[in-house]
């Protein structure tokens, strides 16, 4: 594939929109949890200063954070993203201490939407379909994801501690976290494992490959499936060890942009005597931003979604999958984490403890296997062309 | 957009990705890989380890005004021992480079304290630093309001 089929292949409208309004919620999300980290910083800043100085970054946070509504919501989404970037690169200019690489690969993520797509907004919950056109956005949050892997394995294997076999790893379990004060689940079931050498450089060396390989695998159509389960479970395990925050939400999002768009190539079938199958029927074209779903109505029968290769889900497991192939999961998941960055603990509990809980009851049920159906498939997982 | 237009701009866009890190480096350094702009956790030079010395005295031998107990530029002042004072670096000097660059971060930062402090006050910041990789690095700041 040239360069010209690669940036000039046309991609379907709704991955353009599904991208935007994605990064527009997790710019929104971040800004709103930034609170925690930017609040002292910005004290620090204020500092010697007069009170027009001291309360201009304030000033520029707030115009961030109702830009990226409006990313969020296609009110004027391009110059929204124009405004959402120049807020936040004025806010670090102004403030250094206030840079965080987190809002980098946001700013970034940012710039990209900006940077193509329909200057009127369309929101990827609209029922509108549109034509596929040359779409800049979904191949730049692709290179960016893949940048983003090979520039950390560089930068890891430029740092001497890196390079010593397993020592960061059992800095992390030993030290770190238990010196960071973070009261998750990870970290004490982890920490007698990781704090042998041999496994903490087991462990150490096989993120540095996984990083290496998820590149190529996900502009693999062979292991592109494999990819999505690798580097999805990466992201989430390191989120509920180390609580890297922005971060996570912001590359799971970019997953989606390897994902076909208006393939419909999933069916859904619900039963329309029953009220919660009808809530979800009609939930679901605000949901499935992708427009991966094919919904079937019928009679009776239990809630199941099939997979384009003929995999059958039901009840739960098939709720799973559904939220898997919707945009907005990431920005349910990322509110979870990052609303009310103030609250430590829930219901007398630690709140890392809880959410680490939440993540593994709800990963579990995407582990319950499918079982093959009947119905004809319809199309193909990972096919992101 | 036309494909042409959007190969272009995507040829610019991974140019200037390289580009970024790539001026950032430092080949000479122990830590050839900024943290800024970087995209792993952990994989900046190791700086802030320093033992900071602070005296504010007063023209007339009153205990000079110190901020609120828990305030950030308390935090700041308060962190004298190497373990505290790496920590309190992420307040004022997010992915430094060196210890210099920690040092000149935390000269304009107390500067700027200095200018709250009643005429006559004198201000005298001694950092002692000795992070892993580095040779060792001191600098004083005296500061006469």
């Amino acid at each position: 594939m040239t360069p010209g089929q690669f940036f000039g292949a046309p991609s379907h409208p709704r991955m353009a929109r599904s991208l935007r309004s994605g990064v527009g919620g997790l710019a929104l999300l971040g800004l709103l949890h930034a609170e925690a980290e930017w609040t002292p910083r910005l004290a620090l800043y204020a500092v010697g200063r007069s009170g027009v100085e001291a309360a201009a970054p304030y000033g520029l946070w707030l115009l961030a954070t109702v830009a990226s509504l409006g990313v969020f919501v296609g009110a004027a989404p391009r110059a929204s993203a124009g405004v959402l970037c120049a807020a936040l690169a004025g806010l670090h200019a102004l403030a250094p201490q206030v840079y965080h690489n987190n809002y980098y690969v946001l700013w970034l993520l940012v710039a990209i939407t900006a940077l193509d797509g329909p200057r009127a907004h369309r929101a990827p919950w609209s029922s509108e379909e549109g034509e596929a056109t040359t779409s800049l956005v979904p191949r730049l949050v692709q290179v960016q994801l893949a940048l983003i892997y090979l520039l950390s394995v560089l930068a890891k294997a430029a740092h001497p501690w890196w390079r010593e076999g397993g020592a960061v790893v059992r800095w992390i379990v030993t030290e770190r976290v238990p010196q960071s004060g973070v009261r998750g689940l990870v970290n004490p079931a982890l920490a007698p494992l990781l704090s042998e050498p041999a496994l903490a450089a087991a462990a150490q060396s096989g993120i540095v490959c996984l990083e290496a390989l998820l590149p190529a695998m996900l502009f693999s159509r062979r292991w592109r499936a494999t990819a999505f389960v690798a580097g999805a479970t990466m992201h989430v395990v390191m989120q509920e060890w180390l609580f890297p925050q922005l971060f996570t939400f912001l590359m799971l999002l970019g997953y989606y942009a390897f994902a076909p768009a208006g393939d419909r190539g999933w069916t859904l079938s619900l039963c329309e005597t029953r009220p919660a199958h009808r809530r979800l029927a009609r939930a679901l074209p605000r949901l499935d931003w992708l427009g991966r779903v094919r919904l079937d109505l019928r009679p009776e029968g239990p809630l199941r979604l099939v997979s384009p290769a003929g995999l059958a889900r039901e009840g739960l497991s098939a709720l799973w999958w559904l939220a898997a192939l919707c945009p907005p999961s990431v920005l349910a998941y990322a509110a979870f984490a990052l609303v009310a960055p103030g609250v430590t603990e829930v219901l007398g509990l630690p709140r890392a403890a809880v959410e680490n809980g939440v993540v593994m009851v709800v990963g579990g049920i995407g582990l319950i296997p499918g079982k093959r159906s009947s119905q004809t498939p319809h199309g193909e997982l990972g096919d992101g062309s | 957009m036309r494909p042409a237009t959007a190969t272009a701009l995507g040829a610019l866009w991974i140019a200037a990705q390289l580009v970024i890190p790539a001026a950032r480096a430092h080949p000479s350094s122990p830590y050839p890989a900024s943290g800024r702009f970087s995209w792993t956790m952990f994989a900046g030079p190791l700086v802030g380890r320093c033992e900071h010395a602070l005296r504010v005295s007063l023209s007339d031998a009153r205990p000079a005004p110190m901020p609120l107990r828990g305030s950030a530029m308390r935090t700041v002042l308060d962190a004298r021992a190497p373990g505290e004072f790496s920590q309190a670096v992420w307040l004022f000097a997010p992915y430094a480079d060196s210890d210099a660059e920690v040092a000149a971060s935390l000269d304009a930062l107390l500067r700027r304290w200095a200018r709250t402090l009643p005429p006559g006050a004198t201000l005298v910041s001694e950092l002692r630093c000795a992070s892993p990789g580095w040779p060792r690095f001191t600098r004083r700041l005296q500061v006469r309001r």
